[in-house]
């Protein structure tokens, strides 16, 4: 395993800045029906973390709560554990008693590059998808950067409640490299779905950042001290190439980005 | 539809049963207003490279998010018929794609064998929006969800270059479902 504290590439990547147009509260964007349970879910990992903090919340709503998504669908909390142990460990911890948490499947899906458990949270019979997993080495790409940052927080007055949230949120920065190098990706490049989440979300993230050289210095150092510079510059140009046929083709792809990537081997 | 209604899409990885569901649960959640949840799991079965994904829809709230009674399967794979045609309710509909399923159990349920993926590969031109013929089949069997919806809930998860192929799929879909459904009314 990398001991990505160690190395010396590792510094701060901007702020958690967010763009622009990302004006409207991230909650607004999860469907009102669902919005409190998601902010009493939220609240309730929020607590949980003073019990266990070996957890940082990924995907997709990690973008949203940056400011960096900004569409509605149902969202999903993903929460990447340090290991298969800490997600037992999270598993018994006492919940709060108008949580119910029912588990989705009946063992551990063990695989060889995932571990993960799917679960459904419900307040009032209203459900939000939970999903436990791990993989060992991006536990660590995730969080030294959240330990650096500091978690987020943000205290929401929502139907008369004040609820306030502290959690280790992944990074933009550290989700782009993620989901480029995401073995799903892999399959959805391969099958050309233009469903995936996860192209779109490179995408979004691609446009919003490909003009910013912090965000490239950030994303070569930060994968040259994770090992996977040469494999994700090879993905990144298969996804650009592929960009046409995942419905992408109105990207534009400007010289100098595909120059400052293609130079990432001197 | 009545107050709770389970789909079960069944597969194998790579036939984007994942995101089928997760599109069918929020045309319901988001566009219908109905309740819903989507599940995917991979348990012990999905080494074997079996893929499956839940839907609950109800109208009311959906006391326990777990399948218990099926009320419609689709499979994609003969494996996947094999796995869990014996788990969909008396009375229930089976949905199959007419070339991977040969063998269908003879139970107590409504069985539509549909070109699915023919459909995919040889009308639309890519094979992967079989997920996509699927979910049309499926609403316009069940009306679990509005036509409605369904496009609605598809576009805002499609990006803007593959609108109109995504849509000839779902038309295709609900297509398919009419004829099936004429052919057994007929």
């Amino acid at each position: 395993m990398i001991c990505l504290s160690l190395h010396p590439c590792l510094w701060a990547p901007a702020a958690y800045a967010m763009p622009p147009e990302a004006e409207k509260p991230w909650y607004l964007f999860v469907h009102a029906k669902y919005r409190l349970n998601m902010l009493l879910a939220l609240e309730e990992l929020s607590r949980l973390r003073l019990l266990q903090d070996t957890f940082v919340l990924v995907g997709g709503l990690s973008l949203l709560m940056r400011g960096r998504l900004q569409h509605r669908v149902l969202w999903d909390i993903d929460l990447l554990f340090k290991d298969k142990f800490s997600i037992y460990k999270f598993m018994a911890l006492p919940k709060s008693p108008v949580l119910d948490v029912v588990s989705m499947e009946e063992e551990f899906c063990d695989s060889e590059t995932i571990i993960s458990f799917h679960t459904a949270w419900g307040f009032n019979a209203r459900w939000i998808n939970v999903d436990y997993f791990s993989r060992a080495k991006w536990y660590f790409f995730h969080k030294t950067t959240v330990d650096r940052e500091g978690n987020f927080e943000e205290k929401v007055s929502y139907e008369g409640r004040e609820i306030h949230i502290e959690l280790p949120v992944a990074h933009p920065w550290d989700m782009f490299i993620e989901k480029v190098l995401s073995p799903r990706l892999e399959a959805d490049l391969l099958s050309s779905n233009d469903l995936s989440y996860d192209v779109r979300h490179v995408f979004i993230l691609f446009e919003q950042e490909k003009e910013n050289p912090k965000f490239w210095k950030y994303i070569r150092k930060k994968a040259e001290g994770f090992s996977c510079l040469p494999e994700l510059k090879e993905r990144l140009f298969l996804i650009f190439d592929q960009r046409k046929r995942l419905g992408y083709g109105h990207i534009q792809m400007a010289d100098s980005v595909l120059s400052l990537i293609e130079g990432w081997d001197h | 539809m009545g107050k709770r209604y389970e789909v079960r899409l069944s597969g194998e990885g790579g036939q984007g049963l994942i995101l089928a569901g997760v599109v069918l649960a929020e045309a319901a959640a988001i566009y219908d207003d109905k309740n819903a949840i989507q599940t995917q799991s991979y348990g012990p079965e999905a080494r074997g490279g079996a893929c499956k994904s839940e839907v609950i829809i109800s109208d009311e709230e959906i006391d326990y998010p777990k399948a218990t009674e099926i009320d419609l399967l689709l499979a994609l794979t003969q494996e996947a018929c094999d796995r869990y045609a014996g788990e969909l309710k008396k009375g229930g509909t089976l949905v199959v794609d007419s070339f991977a399923v040969e063998k269908v159990p003879k139970k107590e349920f409504q069985v539509f064998r549909l070109p699915i993926i023919e459909t995919a590969r040889d009308q639309i031109g890519k094979v992967i929006v079989a997920n996509i013929i699927a979910l049309g089949a499926i609403i316009g069997l069940s009306g679990v969800v509005s036509k409605e919806a369904m496009e609605k809930a598809l576009m805002a998860r499609v990006p803007k270059g593959t609108e109109d192929l995504n849509l000839r799929a779902l038309a295709a879909g609900f297509e398919m479902a009419a004829r099936a459904k004429g052919a057994e009314n007929a």
